[in-house]
């Protein structure tokens, strides 16, 4: 079991202020990004003094971050070979709780990537290449049904003429457990603003399982739980401080499947 | 002071043409146009031994779906004959050894013509779309967009008697809303086609009549468990 803490960067956010990125200030309100330091000596040359400072720690400290906790069962030892693929597919449950494209998605992004890249086959091109067998209604439910499924004409061939090794399953999806506070925010012809503090719990949920294909067999399962609370401060300007949870979840089991999958770390 | 009263003018008419655009916007937010594309894939299984005519009623392949939702839904409007007929028309193309577009069942003396190999079809399968329907997330309460179509697929003879008649509902479902509406709508029809599509090749040859009918004219076809 992994359990890692993940917090956004917030100081590298784009934030609404009056500066530059040498933290010189305008007159002007703009969208500038403003480094840790350049704030640091913003708030000095302005002197918003300690207060201003310990809200802004405060601010830092309130949230924006999402606790992982990535777990994993593993019942064969094989990893992908020279040239092989893998496939990532969304689990269609179709209810409110289905996985969103956005996380299989993000998956796919940060296994391309990196020093230790994968070969991935996307999702709507394996399922063409496959069509019927891999739609919502058709696709095989269990690892054991693919001894039959291959058996069908043609699978077996388009499965290796693609050099697919795993086949990963993503199930789960993020929700939003607590939410509470309040803000309102008023524009008028002198200028707006918005005032007031509100906050949300979500709670991010994954499994992928994963088949090998070559041995017609379940290789394991990964699990990714992770949560976080974000908030959006009203001090005028809204003041988002988001903890991601989904995108947390995605990282950790992203990084825990290409262990899996390769044998090797990033 | 003629300097303020111009800047005031200026602004005045600032304000118009940015009204006016936010009028626009608006106005043609209520209206919703989608042709619904997508890809069509050939599907990898193994062709009956047979032979059929395929009858769809001429608005299948124009087939439009109009509709205005309630609570400021807007007015949508869908084409989704093109892609349905080129879908089916593949998608037949794999399932049967010899696939031929006719109007009606039956064969006349001119329909044949053994020389060139052109023979009367085994059997003939009337394909009609009886429903389309969809539902935004605004409606639905959920996050994502859904739709669906019912087809209905008639097995019918030479004689033109119906010796099976099957109703299949496809289903599909995509992410998004607002400024994405259109696209995720034409994502959740394309999923729906292609599930029927799916069920129709994998289910209907399973069929008890669609069974004795393949009996009937000779075909051995062992029907597997779908997963």
């Amino acid at each position: 079991m992994i359990q890692n803490r993940l917090c956004n960067a917030w100081l590298s956010w784009k934030w609404l202020w009056g500066s530059g990125r040498s933290g010189k200030p305008h007159g002007n309100l703009g969208v500038l990004a403003l480094s840790w330091k350049a704030g640091s000596r913003l708030v000095a040359r302005r002197g918003i003094g300690t207060c201003g400072l310990v809200s802004m720690v405060l601010l830092l400290q309130l949230g924006g971050c999402a606790t992982t906790r990535v777990e994993q069962s593993r019942q064969t030892n094989a990893v992908l070979g020279a040239g092989e693929a893998m496939v990532i597919l969304g689990r269609a449950t179709y209810n409110d709780r289905e996985t969103e494209e956005s996380f299989t998605d993000c998956l796919a992004d940060i296994l391309r990537q990196g020093s230790n890249p994968i070969r991935l086959v996307s999702e709507d091109q394996f399922k063409d290449d496959l069509y019927p067998w891999f739609e919502a209604r058709t696709a095989p439910t269990n690892a054991n049904d693919l001894a039959r499924l291959f058996a069908e004409a043609g699978v077996q061939a388009q499965i290796d003429q693609s050099s697919i090794r795993y086949l990963a399953w993503i199930e789960g999806d993020t929700v939003t457990v607590d939410k509470g506070g309040s803000m309102s925010c008023a524009v008028s012809t002198f200028g707006g603003g918005c005032f007031g503090m509100s906050y949300w719990e979500q709670d991010a949920s994954y499994e992928a399982s994963i088949w090998d294909l070559k041995n017609l067999s379940a290789s394991g399962q990964i699990s990714a739980d992770a949560n976080g609370t974000s908030y959006l401060a009203g001090l005028v300007l809204p003041i988002p401080i988001l903890a991601r949870p989904g995108n947390a979840a995605c990282k950790g089991l992203a990084a825990q499947l290409r262990v899996f999958v390769t044998g090797v770390d990033e | 002071m003629q300097s303020n009263r111009f800047k005031w003018r200026c602004t005045r008419w600032r304000l118009r043409a940015l009204s006016l655009s936010v009028l626009c916007v608006l106005l043609t937010s209520c209206t919703h146009t989608l042709t619904v594309s997508g890809r069509i894939p050939t599907p990898l299984i193994e062709p009956l031994p047979v032979s059929i005519g395929l009858i769809r009623p001429a608005e299948f392949s124009t087939h439009i779906h109009r509709e205005k939702l309630p609570r400021g839904g807007g007015d949508w409007t869908i084409e989704l004959g093109v892609l349905q007929n080129a879908f089916f028309e593949t998608l037949f193309d794999a399932l049967f050894q010899g696939v031929r577009p006719v109007e009606r069942p039956g064969c006349g003396a001119g329909d044949e013509d053994p020389a060139a190999g052109v023979r009367c079809p085994d059997g003939f399968i009337r394909l009609t779309l009886l429903e389309y329907a969809f539902l935004p997330p605004e409606l639905s309460g959920l996050q994502f967009f859904s739709a669906s179509t019912k087809y209905q697929v008639e097995l019918v003879n030479a004689g033109g008697m119906v010796l099976d008649t099957w109703v299949v509902v496809g289903y599909g479902n995509n992410e998004g809303s607002g400024f994405q509406s259109t696209d995720a709508l034409n994502a959740a029809s394309v999923e729906a086609i292609r599930d029927a599509g799916a069920r129709i090749a994998l289910e209907w040859p399973k069929q008890g009549n669609v069974q004795a009918w393949l009996d009937s004219i000779g075909v051995k076809n062992d029907p597997k468990p779908i997963m």
